[in-house]
């Protein structure tokens, strides 16, 4: 069973969290995209929303907990605005 | 690091839609209006619908846009589809949308929030049922 980790970040930080986990054995695969946050962060640059990343992870599911711990902690999360990161199971795996 | 705790949130989940360019816009308006908070959008280029469709695919934009909204379990149902109403998903080639379960989440929560979470729910007070009287007469 393979999970997916996702994060919500500030615009350039879903490049930095790449950069430090890339090399790392229990990451199966890590991309990140660029897009728009409605809610996420009070800086507004479109109107209504601010430029953001999005980072998606994929482990397997017995090195879930300790992923998402590095990657709460490298997001730094205990300030306001600092994004958001969710993990959901996946069903299955094909490489 | 030392003294800083995480909490987590659950029994949430997150609902995908992909849409054509451009109609991103009323569909997270519609989730806001039912009580979503908010909604990241990417843009992607899709394909599948618009090929099946033959000479009607060219009225399909082939680039997407698309809409990841996190929502408790409560409201999940009511803001899917509320933006499948919105993004006319009922019609062919408007895009699809789906819904996961999310393990857990992590972000920031004021610390008030916390600790009212933390309180012990008031109990209400119990009628005591009448207590029969013994010796009645018939």
């Amino acid at each position: 069973m393979i999970t997916e980790i996702g994060a919500f970040l500030h615009k350039g930080t879903g490049n930095k969290l790449l950069a430090q986990l890339k090399d790392d054995k229990r990451v199966l695969g890590i991309y990140v995209e660029a897009g728009r946050t409605e809610d996420l962060f009070a800086f507004r640059e479109f109107g209504s929303a601010s430029e953001n990343d999005i980072v998606t992870v994929l482990v397997e599911t017995k090195n879930a907990d300790k992923i998402f711990k590095l990657i709460t902690q490298k997001a730094d999360l205990s300030e306001p605005q600092s994004g958001l990161v969710y993990q959901m199971p996946l069903h299955k795996r094909a490489s | 690091m030392a003294g800083r705790q995480m909490t987590y949130l659950t029994d949430a989940l997150m609902i995908t839609c992909i849409v054509q360019a451009s109609q991103a816009e009323k569909v997270v308006k519609a989730a806001q209006d039912v009580g979503a908070q908010g909604a990241t959008v990417t843009y992607a280029r899709g394909t599948g619908i618009r090929e099946r469709m033959g000479l009607m695919g060219v009225a399909i934009d082939e680039q997407k846009e698309m809409i990841r909204i996190i929502v408790s379990q409560e409201q999940a149902d009511r803001v899917f589809e509320a933006m499948y109403l919105a993004g006319d998903l009922d019609k062919p080639g408007m895009g699809i949308m789906f819904m996961n379960d999310l393990d857990r989440i992590a972000t920031y929560i004021p610390d008030e929030i916390i600790a009212a979470a933390k309180k012990p729910a008031k109990k209400k007070p119990v009628k005591k049922p009448a207590a029969k009287k013994s010796g009645a007469k018939k």
